[in-house]
């Protein structure tokens, strides 16, 4: 059961860096737990998937005014860019530069376009970490119980 | 700057010593991690860089002291407090990382500071080194080193 766990986490995990979900800075992150329990990578995922969501929703918010606070989004998007890279999220801070791009030309219709698809590379993401925790949480219990 | 060097020049400005720390709130309500012989500032905006560099500093001797931009870190030297190093964060609201190091060494502030970013411009290594900092490093490279560190040689006679 163990091991059938850990082969689903090892392929979850190779193809979100195949894919360009995660970068080195993740593997890193992932070091700070070797051998032991998943709980601060749980704690990190959760802290960065929470923020991350009420940012893109005050976001949204911001652009659906009639006059947009370019400054205001802007600085939620270095937030999520700034968070992203620390956890290793690369796709996801690509977007993230994009929406900036959109901020400093004042461009509502490009960043309303860059900031679906940062809410797109943000869900896409956060499903395949929901799982990697559940499957990480899996291993270390069983290994644990033994 | 090679890895190799980067992280020798990183771990000179570490603690000397390696033991377990517990995480309190000390009396100016900044968090520290207690208790041990060396202070390290750190100055980062963002929640979750904030759990990471506790998480890496986590089993050295210090004392981890935190604060969430450049001039809360002014507003703490201003008021007599002092530490063995800062690690100064590039972007931050109200004050920045560079304004905050110049403004430090103003002050009089001698301890070291290591400039952190996510990026590696050039141009943001020439700003801190000319605003006073002694290092910069990207935060990934930090993260590596520390982590990339043997045990009990993880600090080196620097502060």
């Amino acid at each position: 059961m163990a091991a059938f766990a850990q082969e689903q986490l090892d392929a979850l995990v190779n193809g979100m860096y195949r894919e360009g979900f995660l970068d080195e800075q993740f593997q890193q992150i992932r070091a700070l737990d070797e051998g032991g329990s998943p709980d601060f990578l749980v704690e990190l995922l959760g802290l960065f998937c929470a923020d991350t969501d009420r940012m893109l929703n005050e976001a949204a918010l911001l652009l659906n005014q009639p006059i947009v606070d370019y400054k205001k989004v802007d600085a939620y998007f270095h937030q999520l860019k700034g968070s992203s890279a620390s956890v290793g999220a690369h796709s996801f801070k690509l977007t993230c530069m994009l929406v900036r791009d959109s901020c400093d030309k004042n461009d509502k219709e490009s960043c309303l376009e860059a900031l679906n698809l940062a809410k797109q590379r943000f869900y896409e993401l956060s499903k395949r970490l929901n799982i990697m925790i559940q499957l990480e949480q899996a291993v270390y219990a069983h290994k644990a119980g033994k | 700057m090679r890895k190799n060097e980067n992280r020798d020049s990183i771990l000179g400005h570490l603690p000397a010593a390696f033991s377990r720390v517990v995480i309190a709130r000390n009396r100016q309500g900044c968090i520290a991690m207690t208790s041990s012989s060396k202070k390290i500032l750190l100055v980062e905006d963002m929640d979750i860089n904030r759990v990471l560099m506790r998480k890496l500093m986590k089993g050295l001797d210090a004392e981890l002291h935190e604060v969430q931009n450049g001039e809360m870190a002014v507003d703490y030297f201003e008021k007599g407090n002092t530490c063995d190093l800062i690690f100064m964060d590039k972007e931050m609201p109200i004050m920045d990382g560079h304004e905050a190091t110049r403004l430090l060494r103003i002050l009089g502030v001698k301890t070291p500071i290591i400039a952190l970013s996510a990026g590696d411009l050039q141009s943001d290594r020439d700003l801190f080194i000319q605003a006073g900092a002694n290092e910069y490093q990207t935060k990934l490279i930090l993260s590596a080193a520390i982590l990339s560190a043997p045990n009990g040689n993880r600090s080196v006679q620097g502060i």
